[in-house]
């Protein structure tokens, strides 16, 4: 299947590193390591990250390409919790290129309430109509090549972004529901600094994978550090 | 994936009458069995999908949802789910809830699938290799996706009715659902590439008429 090419600038702003001072005295760190892993029982592809298929001459097609879970992107983390206001480190704007060069499935994170301006430019040759719908928002722009547009999204929730001209196209977009959120990549120690103390619901989605979530207390001058498990071992396994 | 025709159902347990037969079929033809569960006159709803833009491309569903419980039907025939080539096919497919689908890896070298869902009903099944398939009743109606954690491009997609009254809205709007059992419904849409807000209409379906509605389907 033919994908539209995406590529996803992100400008993002005070996002925390691994690299944290301790933290204040009136206020929590909270750590999300994000171990991401193959399925148990998956042996590893025998070369160049995908499956040979074809016969003799061991041709490989784009559609046997696996996933490396060493190399899970988009990985989106956020917090949700009463009184964490708005000072998180989520993205206040984000940029979006439609081209026609191949892409694999991109997950976006926008913050809640408008706060995060998407633009979307259509970089490919033809038109693009791209949208996405939730129960209470979404957006629908029609851009002729070379054409941008800016949209926000102000609900929290999960959407599915499409493309009239490519059934292929795979992004999703989640409006987290606080500002307390970040993008990670596997391997990374995603750290939200200065978080108001009380209780924190930790959630972690990645592309094409199940979400995982875990509740901590967030207290005041301590680090709470978490290890989120991405991929599908924890799933319910059919008898 | 659909019923057999009314008309099949009907020579089926004998009938002579236009009705059709809700509940289990009979194991062999003959004379009528001692009990039916339900026999009634059907009705239908058609109609036109107006749409707010331009019609999208990928697949709309029109389906009922019967209020007071669904349709207690014969469910269609196993949806088999190949995956040759790391692609599930078909990619996109209507089941009726209890419907059972087998996924089967038909792949014709050594390569194996994994095959899990997220949605309605968070699940995996298993990693097959060549040869290989797996069954599944899926119960619950919703929208699920199907994917591969060894295969990247690996998706699918599904979308379970509550009974089998449903039908795919053709490109010019139209759509049609035939052999219903008269009563009160819920007319709702599904989108497989959602671009408006989905529908909720009531529609009364009465024995030997066709109800005929109109869906706006906005953002």
């Amino acid at each position: 299947m033919k994908r539209l090419g995406l590529m996803l600038s992100l400008i993002a702003a005070g996002c925390g590193g691994p690299d944290l001072a301790p933290p204040a005295a009136d206020s929590a760190q909270i750590v999300v390591a994000l171990s991401a892993s193959a399925r148990d029982g998956v042996a590893r592809p025998r070369s160049g990250g995908m499956d040979n298929y074809g016969g003799g001459s061991e041709a490989k097609g784009r559609q046997f390409s696996r996933v490396n879970y060493d190399d899970l992107a988009d990985i989106v983390v956020y917090l949700e919790g009463d009184g964490l206001g708005d000072a998180g480190p989520a993205p206040r704007s984000l940029r979006l290129e439609i081209s026609e060069d191949g892409a694999d499935h991109r997950q976006l994170l926008l913050a809640p309430s408008g706060l995060t301006s998407l633009t979307i430019a259509n970089r490919a040759s033809g038109p693009r109509s791209v949208f996405a719908m939730g129960n209470q928002d979404g957006f629908d722009v029609t851009l002729a090549p070379g054409e941008e547009s800016r949209v926000t999204l102000k609900v929290p929730g999960t959407y599915e972004l499409a493309c009239d001209e490519d059934a292929g196209l795979a992004v999703t977009i989640i409006v987290a529901p606080t500002t307390w959120a970040q993008i990670g990549e596997a391997g990374d120690d995603v750290a939200f600094d200065r978080v108001p103390p009380g209780p924190v619901e930790i959630v972690v989605v990645a592309p094409r994978l199940p979400r995982w979530s875990r509740r901590v207390t967030a207290a005041a001058g301590r680090r709470e550090s978490v290890t989120a498990e991405v991929g599908v071992n924890s799933m319910t396994r059919a008898k | 994936m659909r019923l057999l025709p009314a008309s099949l159902t009907l020579a089926a347990a004998g009938l002579s009458t236009a009705a059709a037969v809700w509940g289990p079929l009979p194991r062999h033809a003959g004379p009528p069995p001692p009990v039916l569960h339900e026999i009634a006159e059907t009705g239908s709803v058609s109609g036109r999908v107006t749409f707010a833009a331009t019609r999208p491309r990928q697949p709309i569903i029109i389906y009922l949802e019967r209020q007071g419980g669904e349709l207690d039907a014969p469910r269609p025939a196993a949806l088999v789910i190949r995956q040759k080539g790391a692609s599930f096919t078909p990619s996109f497919a209507v089941l009726v809830a209890g419907q059972e689908v087998v996924f089967e890896n038909d792949e014709d070298r050594d390569i194996d699938h994994n095959v899990y869902t997220l949605g309605s009903e968070e699940r995996d099944f298993g990693i097959f290799s060549p040869g290989k398939s797996v069954r599944h009743t899926f119960s619950e109606p919703g929208e699920f996706s199907l994917y591969c954690s060894i295969h990247k491009l690996m998706d699918g997609k599904l979308f379970v009715a509550p009974s089998r009254a449903w039908s795919e809205v053709a490109q010019d709007g139209t759509f049609a659902i035939r052999d219903i059992p008269p009563g009160s419904y819920t007319l709702k849409t599904y989108q497989k590439a959602r671009r408006f807000r989905d529908a909720a209409q009531p529609v009364a379906v009465s024995a030997g008429k066709e109800s005929t509605v109109t869906v706006e389907l906005a953002r």
